[in-house]
């Protein structure tokens, strides 16, 4: 069943993704891209959370939590990549 | 344990890729921000990510089949990681643009400082002249030239009244301070200004300032460049006096010189034009006794007058032997003058110069013949040409004359060759020949090459100097070429149509 603490949570996702999207123009090019395919798997994580509730339990939830390892994978690879370039921030 | 494999390893995944990034952005060095900024953003980061942490392990602890204990908890905090994240972001971009805009006023203030001290050290007065034809801006070089005070409200003016007067006539003063704040452009205009007592030269020059809040469009006053030039337009005022000065005097040293010249010239001239008639006046004063001479002594030597013992007639015959080579010296000087003063007049006609150059040899056979001289003559059978038989034959006579005269034994070759439009006469001895050093002047008037042990030759020198001229008349050229004890060879060639030759002459000249 649906929980409504997961619709908050896609809701107010949704509602500060715009101010998110907004504010990676202070990252390279680079690290824009991996932040945004990170921020875009989580909310995919998150609709796959509340559709769970309704139909297709199996392939929403697998795709959920496959959509934490992307974004797990995302952060991790983006702070690598971060790290060896000496910083994210457009020059 | 779980039926859900693939999703516990997805969770175990996304546990070790936010516990990597936690890490990393635990111990990631923020150089480009300062270290409050760099504390919140790397707060608000490992925020975010402590709570993927904590959900991955949640997760992997629920679907793993350990316990659920901590699922309620994930769900709750999960709802704060968009706006950490967000609120990241927007606190480095805050930082970021506090970051730029500080470079940014580093550089301006930088900026600031060069011009402020180029203004202080330039040379050049700098003003700024507002809308209002007031001086809102003057450097210290613009104070000192143009005699500046500053006013209460801060503007400058001049102590005296600032109007330079442009030093092209009919041009408006340059410094009026109302076009000048209207936006007027000038470029280097040189102006001369009375001011504190003091005349100066000043170059100005003026453009408007763009106005920094609308882009440029309009102008927030003008810029006005002040250079005192005074020295240097003196410098360049002298140089110019001086330089006509020079040009006066140099005029006066040329007419003054060329009027020595002329005088010169015209003394030189007339002392020649008296020595020519004098020559004239005496070789034509000669003629006229020494044929009497030669008439007489020519009755004599035929018996006419009554018959001579032998003594008698010998000396006769030295009589007018000598008579006939003091005429011969008289009529080369005539002929020498009359040459010198262009007088020959060429009278051209077609005739033979083959024939010519036969008759010529056969006429002095007799004289080579009496030396012991073969006389022999290399000629084409016929050869015409259009020229002057007088002229051509007199520079054969003097070729030959001097010829036999110079070679003691041995013989002379007169060769003729036509040439196409030329043609050539050559005299080759088996003479004395003549020095090298000789030779440049062979064919100099009165000059005579020195004999063998140097003694002097007999003749008037006029010879080689007549051929010369003659050949010049005629439009062709003499040349020779000798060795001493060898022999000589003078080579004269001559245009066939001296008509043709001087029409060419005269085209080149033109």
């Amino acid at each position: 069943m649906t929980q409504p603490n997961e619709v908050v949570d896609l809701a107010v996702a949704l509602f500060v993704t715009p101010i998110i999207l907004s504010g990676i123009r202070v990252f390279e090019p680079r690290v824009r891209a991996f932040v945004v395919a990170f921020v875009l798997s989580l909310l995919v994580a998150l609709v796959s959370t509340i559709a769970e509730g309704f139909a297709a339990y199996q392939l929403f939830n697998t795709l959920e939590h496959s959509m934490y390892a992307v974004a797990g994978a995302l952060a991790a690879a983006g702070t690598i990549r971060i790290w060896q370039r000496g910083g994210a921030w457009r020059r | 344990m779980s039926s859900e494999p693939l999703v516990v390893t997805a969770d175990v995944a996304a546990l070790l890729g936010f516990a990597v990034a936690f890490a990393m952005v635990a111990a990631l060095p923020m150089r480009s921000l300062d270290a409050r900024d760099s504390r919140v953003v790397r707060g608000l980061a490992l925020a975010a990510l402590g709570i993927y942490v904590f959900a991955a392990v949640s997760n992997v602890l629920e679907h793993g089949g350990v316990t659920a204990a901590l699922d309620p908890y994930e769900d709750y905090i999960e709802i704060l990681v968009f706006p950490l994240i967000a609120y990241a972001l927007h606190q480095a971009r805050l930082a970021a643009e506090v970051r730029d805009r500080s470079r940014a006023e580093q550089a301006l203030a930088s900026e600031h400082a060069l011009l402020s001290t180029l203004m202080r050290i330039s040379p050049v007065g700098a003003m700024v002249v507002d809308g209002d034809g007031r001086i809102a801006f003057a450097n210290e070089a613009a104070e000192k030239i143009l005699g500046l005070r500053v006013v209460e409200d801060g503007h400058f003016e001049p102590i005296d009244e600032l109007r330079c007067a442009s030093m092209q006539p009919g041009q408006a003063p340059v410094l009026d301070l109302f076009r000048l704040g209207s936006g007027e452009a000038v470029s280097g205009v040189l102006c001369a200004v009375e001011t504190g007592g003091r005349r100066l030269v000043l170059s100005v020059s003026s453009a408007p300032l763009p106005s920094a809040e609308d882009g440029g469009v309009s102008s927030s006053g003008t810029l006005v460049l002040v250079l005192d030039v005074t020295e240097r337009e003196a410098a360049r005022q002298e140089a110019a006096d001086a330089q006509v000065r020079y040009a006066e005097a140099l005029e006066y040293a040329v007419d003054a010189r060329t009027a020595e010249l002329l005088k010169a010239n015209r003394e030189l001239a007339e002392a020649n034009a008296a020595k020519q008639q004098l020559l004239a006046n005496v070789s034509h004063e000669l003629r006229t006794p020494l044929n009497v001479i030669l008439g007489f002594s020519d009755v004599l030597h035929k018996g006419l007058a009554g018959q001579l013992t032998e003594e008698q007639a010998r000396q006769v015959g030295m009589i007018r032997e000598a008579g006939k080579h003091l005429l011969d010296i008289v009529d080369s000087l005539l002929e020498a003058q009359r040459l010198e003063y262009a007088e020959t007049v060429v009278e051209a006609q077609a005739f033979d110069v083959a024939a010519e150059v036969r008759a010529v040899a056969d006429m002095m056979r007799p004289l080579a013949r009496s030396r012991g001289l073969a006389l022999t003559v290399e000629a084409p059978e016929r050869l015409d040409i259009e020229s002057d038989p007088r002229l051509v034959a007199q520079v054969l006579r003097n070729l030959l004359s001097n010829a036999i005269k110079f070679t003691e034994a041995g013989s002379v070759t007169v060769t003729l060759k036509d040439l196409g439009e030329r043609f050539s006469v050559t005299v080759e001895d088996t003479g004395v020949g003549i020095p090298s050093e000789s030779l440049p002047r062979i064919f100099d008037a009165f000059y005579q090459a020195p004999g063998p042990g140097g003694a002097k030759r007999e003749g008037t020198g006029l010879g080689l100097a007549i051929c010369k001229q003659v050949a010049d008349a005629l439009g062709g050229a003499v040349a020779v070429d000798s060795e001493v004890g060898v022999g000589s060879t003078f080579t004269i060639v001559l245009p066939k149509s001296v008509r043709d030759a001087a029409g060419r002459r005269a085209a080149s000249e033109a």
